[in-house]
């Protein structure tokens, strides 16, 4: 069932299982007697190894041995349960994403977080008493889970603009995993603009694992994406911030595509090759622009997480019943396939774009808290009280068990059908199910991204040149 | 039938924590 197949250009197949990881090249009659196998399965004549051929005996047992032939759907349907269970009880890792403040410098365009309007007030900004609260609740899930490593991810509005409670919290956590043998990775998702090598340096011996950085294209595309509130450029700044820090940690660049800038995305590839901060670039990774759908049941503010391109909805909803949800997938950023190959031409680490999900909103120790102590599913709930699932404060989590157990059930591959690619994706992202279906039961579905991103891992892994590439 | 075995399970990376928006730091390894 999670098998996918590339038909490369001298006739051979590229096979690869979802669940188990496995890539084969196999010859065109290997994948037609795979196909064969199926469809006897399917009519009720499952295969019997005593029937079969010697050379289709030893294909057999290759296939088998990689996950690519099992023993029947049913099988591999519990088998993905039991690693989806796995990975959401999963104590090894506690993952904690801390907002210090919904408060932003910028004014994007795509933002729908909101508090443009008022991003000096102290509202929506962590103080340093519900920090210490904060830190004392995440000692005590270190204290319970006992995990081998704590990632503490500074995350906001823009998290820079309280720094208070971003050196509080890391300073108090990194005692605190010292003193339990806990490996602390610290980020920070900023913006850039007031990143600095003292606020580098200050985090780094706290554990600093790497800062992320958001780049939407070239100056100019970047510039009209994400001014500042009055309007004015913020590209010249952050890449003269980010060569200020060069060397001293570890960077990820982040590019929310929009379909009309689209092709300032390779110029701006080609000038970071060219900074001084390029080596220390662990990651460049871009991602269609997300945003609320009209119409869509739900237009609450939140991170800017929704896509749409020009013309359409970038995520779409499942098939109507009785059809596959990816008959009606509509996502489709065909380029961001071509973005990711621009992206190693020039040097840099991107995802390959399959192996993705499932999320960390599946999982039971990866938290989202908000500036009041407030505890989420994920960032992108943030703000949304109504979504809440939880609080530092024991008495006051309370009143959001009914919600946390709400998105402890959320399993929304359950109706993505027989798609080959949910190991690999776990039906998409919920956030945008919410805000652009009003359902955040219901898969979104990328198939034609995964599509796009497995035809390029074909061909990389199977050696094909790029000239033959289709 | 000719197969060639071009990566095998034990290798499976890890699933990305927010593959969707956020776009968390790659994890350094020790």
């Amino acid at each position: 069932m999670f098998n996918a197949r590339v038909r490369l250009p001298d006739g051979d197949v590229f096979l690869m299982n979802t669940f188990t990881d496995a890539q084969l090249r196999v010859s065109a009659d290997v994948a037609a007697w795979l196909d064969d196998c199926e469809a006897a399965a399917a009519a009720g004549r499952p295969l019997r190894r005593e029937t079969l051929r010697p050379a289709e005996r030893d294909t057999a047992d290759v296939l088998a041995e990689h996950g690519l032939l099992v023993s029947s759907r049913e099988a591999e349907r519990e088998a993905l349960a039991q690693r989806f269970d796995a990975h959401r009880a999963d104590t090894t890792q506690l993952r904690v994403t801390v907002l210090t403040t919904l408060q932003c410098n910028f004014a994007c365009g795509y933002c729908v977080q909101g508090d443009h309007a008022h991003y000096d007030a102290r509202t929506g900004r962590m103080s340093l008493d519900t920090a210490d609260r904060v830190a004392a609740w995440i000692e005590g899930r270190l204290d319970t889970l006992r995990p081998s490593s704590l990632v503490l991810t500074f995350f906001g509005g823009e998290p820079l603009l309280n720094l208070p409670a971003t050196y509080a919290l890391a300073e108090r956590l990194w005692a605190a995993c010292t003193a339990r043998g806990v490996r602390l990775l610290v980020n920070v998702i900023t913006n850039g603009l007031l990143l600095t090598p003292e606020v580098v340096d200050r985090l780094v011996p706290l554990g600093l694992n790497g800062i992320k950085v958001t780049l939407d294209g070239d100056r100019e595309a970047h510039d009209r994406a994400r001014p500042l509130r009055g309007g004015q450029g913020t590209f010249d700044r952050i890449l003269n911030n980010l060569s200020r820090i060069a060397g001293r940690c570890a960077i990820t660049i982040g590019g929310n595509v929009e379909t009309g800038a689209i092709d300032r995305y390779p110029a701006l590839l080609a000038l970071l090759r060219e900074q001084p901060f390029a080596g220390s670039v662990t990651k460049v990774s871009f991602k269609p622009v997300i945003r609320n759908t009209p119409g869509a049941a739900r237009q609450a503010p939140v991170i800017p997480l929704a896509g749409l391109r020009a013309g359409g909805p970038a995520t779409t909803a499942a098939a109507p019943a009785g059809g596959s949800p990816c008959d009606a997938c509509h996502f489709v950023d065909d380029h961001l396939d071509d973005l990711r190959e621009e992206t190693r031409r020039h040097g840099f680490p991107t995802p390959d774009g399959l192996h993705q999900g499932p999320c960390e909103i599946h999982r039971q120790h990866a938290y989202t808290i908000g500036p009041d102590g407030t505890l989420y599913a994920c960032p992108g709930f943030a703000g949304e009280s109504a979504l809440a699932v939880g609080h530092v404060e024991a008495d006051r989590a309370v009143a959001h068990e009914a919600t946390a157990r709400r998105f402890a059930r959320l399993t929304p591959w359950d109706r993505c059908g027989d798609c080959e690619f949910i190991p690999v994706c776990a039906g998409g992202c919920v956030v945008a199910s919410h805000h652009e279906r009003g359902d955040m039961t219901a898969p979104t579905c990328h198939k034609r991204a995964f599509d796009s991103a497995l035809v390029s891992l074909a061909y990389e892994t199977a050696g094909v040149q790029g000239d033959s590439h289709p | 039938m000719k197969i060639t075995v071009l990566k095998t399970a034990e290798r499976k990376p890890p699933p990305i924590a927010c593959p969707w928006m956020i776009d968390y730091p790659t994890e350094k390894t020790e």
